[in-house]
């Protein structure tokens, strides 16, 4: 077991973005909601997946709804606890480690608004080692775990419990009342014990995002170029650098579709996106596809852009980081593959973290 | 109307230069000048207009408008000196603690600045339903408090005010009932839009800036009439276009950055280019910035103002520290370039006007780039080669950020302007007449113009944006722009996603020439 740090925060709010493949919402007011719970609270303590006894009761967690709607509507800092009681009347205990359901992008930091608080650890670990947009596209998922029940809670303290005979139900059913709580909530899913957790979370997904973010953050305090660092430290495949000069989009059932266009001294590169950038054309080729992390990052700041955050005119920079390997098997393919999304499947993925 | 020529001064006051022009209706410049900034202002800008009609024999009463653009407000906040003690009432009826207004701001700014803030119930739902009602005892009773602990100026910030101003609008009067129509307020729905944090932050320092900017302002408007001149003055705000005195002091805020913007407009239109990039060399630092459609094009991230966010859209800008004054060091690898510069010290310390500081104009000097007629015999430690790899160094780092800042259109000519235009020589394509005072010029020729910030449906696209751009033309109007040249000049969509009813932000920027 480890405290986390407020550099820390900081870092794995930087690596989080990375991992968000444009997704997940931009972390920059969570990083500063973290930074003000710890102050409040003391630090959070992270535990690793070898750490975990069997009968510890882990609940992911993560906010949900549009995350521009969340830098508007802060949440209250009592969503968690309304969480909690709902367990709690639900399962008979509460959970005795939270975790981020997700690493990419701002709910890396959902757990530390809340675990000081509570007075509970973080798990060092995330069940999608990236963003996706859909609650069913999670390792639970895949390793058999049961998303139900449930919980939803909003920032006055309204819950709602769930039980869903499947995943994707659970996703419709979720939406339904999110937008209902006016587009801002946070979820509980996939509570499990400890010994499932062993088996069906990523582990170590916390400390890597970190150590992203802070080779990304000293590479830059260096003169370094980040890019050579995190292609030689994690397998990031460069596109391209140039300026956006065209953005078509459009929100479709709620997703973001569009695709941005980028003008750079070697040709145009295209990538194209669906809340999380999936795919990536180097003048009419595909050279990158999902479940690849695939990066737009601001060739000044050396920040990641999330999707809904694109602009005509910003100069930005394109790379890939490989997928997380639960996504490489066949099962992984069908829930989060290039066909899911309707693209035709015709290249190899790249070999695993 | 009448039949006398009309005039126009436009005035600068950067934070070590207020430039003035005076031009004529056909934008001719007839004189420009330089004088070092004084504090109070009115000083240094009392004497630019005395220069001015002295320079171009017009008589004070044919003088029709003043312009002024002014860093006086950044610096204000920089130095954190004579600003209102600012209370701050957030109408957020689920009572948010996960971040307190200040939070993260320097500390001397936050010491010179809060003394504390009340959440009451209110606030708004994206979807515009109210989170709870407000409660008119309760909003009186937080103001007083407020007051009790040293308050000298309120800012009201209520959730999605921007979409919903009714609340802010309603504790307003109940506040002005209380504690009187003087008391200075700043309601958020004013001054920024969407991002609760970011609008909070410029909601406080709006409030905050009242002080100063009156006293400014006032003193200008006494400086003015002191000396015989009868014409109105006119702000220049962030995005170029013009305020009122009376909405300057109101909105201090919107005048914090018009320094870049009038300097970029000031440069096309010396060059007579509608779309150009502009690179500003000064003693410091390099902006280079491009004009399309005639209008600085907008920067997309965040803006911060001495370390606190704000959610203003500025003119792009990329800033190079590299300036007349950057001082040149010799490294293991060759040469170093800045960061760092003695400014307007050049002229003394530097090794060209006797001094013992080795600067990035010695080396152009050295190696012939560029000719000085006051220079000093003393000789300058490099040779006429190194010389050249140091100016070499840092044109090549320029002409890349100029590359960069084209994109795709390669095609753009580049107008050099600024106090160090001439390093440029080979590289811009013009640099024009009275290049030093571009940034004084772009104040006098600023566009009335108005920027509207929604969050609307977009279910029917194309009218949510005809609707948003019709506001922002018939407001850009009411405020005076000329109807003739009346245009949309930036008009973005960010639609908000994981959202099944197609709500999304649009910002329509109209904008129009001053009517004469």
């Amino acid at each position: 077991m480890k405290f986390v740090e407020i550099e820390e925060l900081y870092d794995l709010g930087l690596g989080a973005a990375i991992l968000g493949s444009g997704g997940g919402g931009s972390p920059d007011y969570d990083i500063l909601m973290a930074e003000k719970h710890l102050l409040d609270f003391g630090r959070t303590a992270l535990v690793t997946v070898e750490e975990l006894s069997d009968d510890a009761f882990v609940l992911p967690i993560a906010f949900a709804g549009a995350p521009l709607i969340a830098t508007e509507m802060l949440p209250s800092g009592n969503e968690c606890q309304t969480i909690f009681d709902a367990v709690e009347k639900a399962c008979g205990r509460k959970p005795t480690h939270l975790m981020p359901a997700e690493i990419g992008g701002a709910n890396a930091l959902a757990p530390f608004l809340f675990a000081a608080r509570l007075g509970i650890p973080v798990l060092d670990a995330d069940t999608l080692g990236r963003a996706f947009p859909e609650l069913q596209m999670s390792s639970c998922n895949l390793h058999g775990i049961a998303c139900s029940p449930a919980f939803v809670a909003d920032v006055l303290g309204n819950s709602v419990s769930i039980e869903a005979t499947d995943p994707k139900s659970l996703e419709n059913l979720a939406r339904k009342v999110i937008v209902g709580m006016g587009s801002s909530a946070l979820v509980g899913i996939y509570p499990m014990k400890g010994f499932e957790a062993k088996k069906a979370v990523i582990p170590g997904s916390i400390s890597h995002a970190i150590s992203l973010g802070r080779s990304l953050r000293t590479s830059k305090e260096q003169g370094k170029n980040p890019i050579q660092e995190l292609a030689s430290h994690y397998g990031a495949k460069f596109f391209g650098e140039g300026i956006i000069d065209d953005i078509t989009q459009e929100v479709q059932e709620g997703f973001l579709n569009g695709t941005l266009s980028i003008i750079g001294q070697n040709g145009r590169l295209s990538v194209t996106y669906q809340n999380e950038y999936l795919k990536v054309d180097k003048d009419k080729e595909t050279v990158c596809l999902t479940p690849e992390i695939i990066v737009v990052m601001d060739k000044e700041s050396f920040c990641p852009i999330a999707s809904e955050k694109l602009l005509w005119g910003m100069r930005v920079v394109v790379f890939s980081l490989p997928s997380p390997s639960i996504w490489q098997t066949e099962q992984g393919l069908q829930l989060v593959g290039p066909e899911y999304f309707g693209f035709s499947q015709n290249r190899h993925t790249r070999g695993s973290l | 109307m009448n039949s006398t020529p009309s005039y126009i001064i436009g005035i600068d006051i950067g934070g070590t230069n207020t430039d003035g022009v005076l031009i004529d209706h056909q934008h001719h410049i007839l004189a420009g000048c330089k004088h070092p900034t004084e504090h109070p202002l009115e000083n240094g800008v009392k004497k630019s207009i005395l220069k001015l009609l002295e320079l171009s024999k017009v008589g004070k009463s044919n003088i029709c408008k003043l312009l002024i653009g002014t860093t006086h407000a950044t610096n204000a906040i920089l130095e954190a000196k004579n600003l209102f003690k600012v209370g701050v009432l957030r109408l957020a009826g689920h009572r948010p603690a996960t971040l307190f207004p200040c939070f993260k701001w320097p500390q001397h700014v936050q010491n010179a600045v809060f003394v504390g803030f009340e959440t009451a119930s209110g606030g708004y739902r994206c979807d515009q339903k109210e989170i709870t009602a407000l409660s008119k005892k309760d909003i009186q009773a937080a103001a007083l408090k407020l007051v009790d602990q040293g308050m000298e100026s309120l800012a009201i910030v209520g959730v999605f005010s921007p979409i919903c101003p009714g609340q802010e609008l309603a504790a307003f009067e109940w506040i002005r009932e209380i504690l009187g129509p003087e008391f200075p307020i700043t309601l958020s729905s004013e001054i920024g839009g969407p991002g609760f944090i970011e609008r909070e932050n410029a909601a406080i320092l709006n409030a905050a800036l009242k002080k100063p900017m009156r006293i400014a302002f006032e003193n200008i408007q006494k400086m003015k009439r002191e000396i015989g001149i009868d014409a109105p003055v006119l702000m220049t705000q962030n995005d170029g276009s013009l305020i009122d005195l009376q909405q300057a002091i109101e909105k201090p805020l919107l005048t914090i950055s018009s320094g870049p913007t009038n300097s970029f407009m000031g440069g096309a239109i010396l060059a007579g280019l509608k779309e150009a990039i502009i690179v500003d060399i000064g003693g410091t630092s390099t902006d280079i910035g491009v004009v399309l459609n005639g209008y600085p094009r907008r920067s997309v991230g965040l803006a911060s103002i001495g370390g606190i966010n704000l959610n203003f859209r500025m003119p792009d800008v990329l800033s190079l520290p590299i300036g007349g004054g950057s001082v040149v060091r010799r490294t293991s690898a060759g040469f170093s370039i800045g960061p760092d510069s003695i400014g307007s010290l050049l002229f003394t310390e530097g090794y060209l006007f006797g001094g013992n500081t080795l600067t990035l104009t010695d080396a152009a000097f050295k190696s012939s780039h560029i000719e000085i007629s006051n220079a000093s015999k003393a000789p300058i430690p490099l040779e006429e080669e190194e010389a050249k790899e140091v100016l070499d160094q840092a044109l090549r780092k320029i002409q890349d950020s100029i590359r960069l800042m084209k994109g795709s259109k390669k095609d753009l000519p580049v107008v050099a302007v600024g106090g160090g235009a001439f390093f440029l020589t080979g590289i811009a394509d013009v640099i024009p007449q009275h290049s030093g005072v571009a940034n004084a010029l772009g104040a006098s020729l600023a566009e009335i113009s108005c920027t509207v910030d929604k969050v609307v449906s977009l279910e029917n696209r194309e009218k949510a944006l005809a609707t948003v751009s019709e506001e922002a033309l018939m407001q850009a109007s009411l405020r005076g722009a000329d109807k003739s040249s009346l245009r949309i000049i930036d008009l973005q969509v960010l639609p908000y996603h994981y959202v099944p009813n197609k709500i999304g932000r649009v910002i329509a920027t109209a904008a129009g020439k001053q009517q004469m």
